[in-house]
């Protein structure tokens, strides 16, 4: 194997406190090589809730892999002793670096000029929303995502997982490289940062330009191409456009297809629940994974709608090697590994 | 503004661009954005189709830069034309990588490799290269070859599975979003990055062959852990969360939402204090965490009564002032007005072809110091810099006139739309 970690042992990261953006930041960090170290803070309550505490069981277990986590005393801050040979910190709030390192990020920065410190707060550090209480639905919401998703005449939907918390925790990585490289030149490290609203809204970017264009208002739901099909053993996504839909007439072989209301993508897209009917009637037919080959046949984009416990089945995650096992409390548990391979090795757990 | 050299914290790095679209096309953007010379390369004759593009408002306008988010993606970069499927233009292709850090691209997958552009080639032309391959699936396996959009690596990938109403109304965020384009195009920049500190430190490149439904998946895998733990794979919930009670309440006005997240007891009785409805606490359907979210879709009624009385923002600051977790569902317009009103500003005046500054979003993050992201340039016409960028690498005049005129490569092609609104 080829050596691609530039800092097996010379990139250290501190990851202060516990969230779940800058834990993936940390896990991807890790995931290039750096060695990850993790501070959380001992005394925590536990937690009450069943279904939160396995959840960040599982969160722990896949995110926390490959790191070296240490407790250290509540309010008993560690100090700056930790930072020695340390390249990033990142932390998901100043009220973490307080308790765990007893300074602020400003005062990591002035202590420590070469240090990259990475923030990712999830409102923001500063103005209304900085204080306020809440989690991943509430940054979907103020970062504009929220109003995108669901169906026009519904309420908004929530993305699943946690994933407001995802993209700054990607954001977070993204700035760390960005701080890193230029550390390269400058000889200086940087503050870094970024927040789940704002993380969001940067993802959300083409809501704003088509509105700063010319007054379009994007609007959430699926009312005009690509529809969701039902089959006989669950869903798959029919992403059919203009251009495929001869294929798509083929595929079905329906002749009420031929009718003049389809004709046009206009047309189809007015006689939408009928044609969704037309279709319906085929897909429920076949199983997902008939329909996702015959389409794919035919170019046309489609794909089946997978759950969390058969994802890691599938053939082509099979064949690209993309899951991997680990021996929890002598359990066999199915764990992700890193979503990306350097010449051709897959990085990451188990 | 033209001609200007970038000055960025990732100024020094050079990258060649044949990323198209989105998750291409903005993994570039980012990096010239913070400062890096990014090439675009683009066909003469077949351009990014995201200059013409129709995915989202079913318009597609005239002009090459009269789509909307092509002006977004194309900020800041360079672009050059060059048929690659000429030994001419490969020629051509070879003196950018010569000069170059980091190749990205995005095609279907083999194309590369048709072309003669594989990473085997690209080392030998210099062996410091990168070379950043974005796909749907990835470099191999059994549908590699499969086409893809946004939509159905969503589905693919397990997101679909675990966004909904509820399990049987599986839910996609469609091309006005698509959320595997703008997921990959937050992480793969920072991947980028890496590999040229990696090529930097070692003296050769690497290939990093990054996978889109692979990124969702990796968004999802505390997920997929806990399925494995429990034997139990989570489901679409409407915007319940394992131990959360989230809810959309609407607010006064046409679709205006305030959205809420209960997670402790405290929190839940401010609620119903402050809808003035303190019965509801007594309400077996909503006497513990367990039973609301049960219940959730009853508890969203009997709280609507209230909660569309008001406006939005005073639903918010209402309930925040009493502890209870919630938040304003804001448009992207309305994000930008409260992001400037609350001094942290996510929005930049982009020039345009008619020299009229358009707004777009900026950044994912702030970094302090001297070297900042800026706006240097609008988007290009195709191949606006194609004679300007080939004579920096020191093509002689007399080689850039033969191959223009026989059309390896191509400078500005005329007319051009200046707006898709004109």
């Amino acid at each position: 194997m080829m050596d691609t970690t530039p800092y097996p042992t010379t990139l250290r990261v501190l990851e202060v406190g516990h969230t779940p953006r800058t834990a993936l930041c940390g896990y991807l960090l890790a995931g290039v090589g750096a060695s990850v170290s993790k501070l959380v803070a001992a005394g925590a309550e536990p937690e009450s809730d069943p279904d939160r505490a396995e959840w960040a069981r599982a969160e722990s277990l896949y995110l926390d892999h490959g790191k070296s986590v240490r407790t250290v005393p509540a309010g008993a801050a560690a100090g700056t002793a930790e930072l020695d040979g340390v390249d990033v910190v990142l932390a998901g709030s100043e009220t973490h670096l307080n308790d765990l390192l007893g300074t602020d990020a400003a005062g990591l920065r002035a202590a420590h000029p070469r240090l990259i410190v990475a923030l990712a707060t999830l409102f923001g550090r500063s103005g209304e929303y900085a204080s306020y209480a809440g989690g991943d639905l509430l940054a979907l919401a103020l970062g504009g995502l929220l109003s995108m998703i669901g169906e026009r005449d519904r309420e908004p939907l929530r993305l699943g997982g946690h994933q407001a918390e995802n993209v700054a925790g990607l954001a977070l990585f993204t700035g760390v490289m960005t701080g890193l490289f230029a550390r390269q030149t400058s000889g200086s490290g940087a503050l870094v940062e970024t927040s789940a609203v704002r993380a969001v809204a940067y993802l959300d970017w083409k809501s704003q330009i088509y509105y700063a264009d010319r007054g379009v208002v994007l609007q959430r739901g699926s009312d005009s191409g690509p529809l969701v099909l039902e089959c006989a053993d669950g869903y798959v996504g029919f992403y059919y456009r203009d251009e495929e839909w001869s294929q798509v007439k083929a595929l079905v072989g329906d002749p009420r297809l031929e009718q003049e209301r389809f004709a046009t993508q206009l047309g189809r897209d007015k006689h939408r629940e009928e044609l969704a009917a037309i279709l319906n009637e085929f897909s429920r037919q076949l199983t997902r994974s008939e329909l996702y080959h015959r389409s794919q046949a035919r170019h046309i984009p489609a794909g089946p709608v997978l759950g969390m416990a058969e994802l890691a089945s599938d053939r082509q995650m099979v064949a690209r090697e993309f899951f991997g096992t680990r021996d929890v409390d002598g359990v066999p548990i199915t764990v992700a590994r890193l979503p990306w391979t350097v010449d051709g090795v897959r990085g990451g757990q188990p | 503004m033209n001609g200007q050299r970038p000055h960025g914290p990732l100024a020094g790095l050079t990258v060649v661009d044949l990323g198209t679209i989105t998750a291409g096309g903005r993994t570039s953007q980012f990096l010239a954005d913070f400062g890096a010379t990014v090439i675009k390369v683009e066909g003469p004759r077949r351009p990014d189709p995201f200059r013409h593009w129709s995915g989202v408002t079913g318009e597609a306008g005239a002009g090459d830069l009269a789509s909307p988010p092509f002006r977004v993606v194309g900020r800041n970069k360079e672009s050059v034309a060059i048929d690659l499927k000429t030994p001419e233009g490969i020629a051509v292709m070879r003196r950018l990588v010569e000069e170059a850090d980091l190749v990205v691209e995005n095609f279907r997958r083999g194309v590369m490799e048709k072309l003669g552009l594989g990473f085997d080639t690209l080392s030998s032309w210099n062996p410091r290269i990168s070379l950043l391959s974005i796909s749907s699936q990835g470099a191999d396996g059994p549908e590699r070859d499969y086409v893809s959009f946004g939509g159905t690596l969503e589905a693919l990938g397990g997101m679909m599975a675990v966004t909904g109403y509820g399990p049987a109304e599986p839910t996609w965020t469609t091309s006005k979003v698509n959320y595997p384009d703008q997921a990959v195009s937050l992480l793969a920049p920072g991947l980028a990055l890496w590999s040229v500190l990696v090529a930097r430190r070692r003296g050769r490149g690497v290939h990093i062959d990054l996978a889109q439904r692979e990124t969702v998946v990796a968004l999802l895998g505390e997920l997929v852990t806990l399925a494995s733990l429990t034997g139990t794979a989570p489901v679409a919930a409407g915007n319940l969360a394992p131990g959360e009670t989230g809810l959309c309440l609407p607010a006064r006005g046409s679709d205006e939402w305030v959205a809420v997240s209960l997670t402790e007891e405290a929190q839940w009785r401010s609620l119903a204090a402050a809808a003035g409805r303190p019965e509801l606490t007594a309400d077996e359907r909503f006497a513990t965490p367990a039973a609301r979210r049960a219940h959730h879709a009853e508890l969203a009624r009997e709280l609507a009564g209230w909660s569309r009385q008001h406006d939005k923002m005073d639903l918010m600051r209402t309930l925040q002032r009493a502890g209870v977790p919630a938040a304003a569902v804001l448009r992207a317009w309305e994000v930008e007005r409260e992001q400037e009103s609350r001094g942290d500003p996510l929005h930049v005046p982009v020039p345009t072809f008619d020299g009229e500054p358009e707004t777009q979003v900026s950044w994912p993050f702030t970094i302090d110091g001297d070297a900042q992201p800026a706006i240097y340039r609008r988007a290009p016409r195709v191949g606006e810099d194609t004679v300007k960028v080939l004579r920096r690498l020191g093509l002689e005049q007399d080689r850039l006139d033969q191959l223009l005129h026989v059309g390896v490569i191509a400078d500005c092609t005329p007319p051009v739309q200046k707006r898709s609104s004109e």
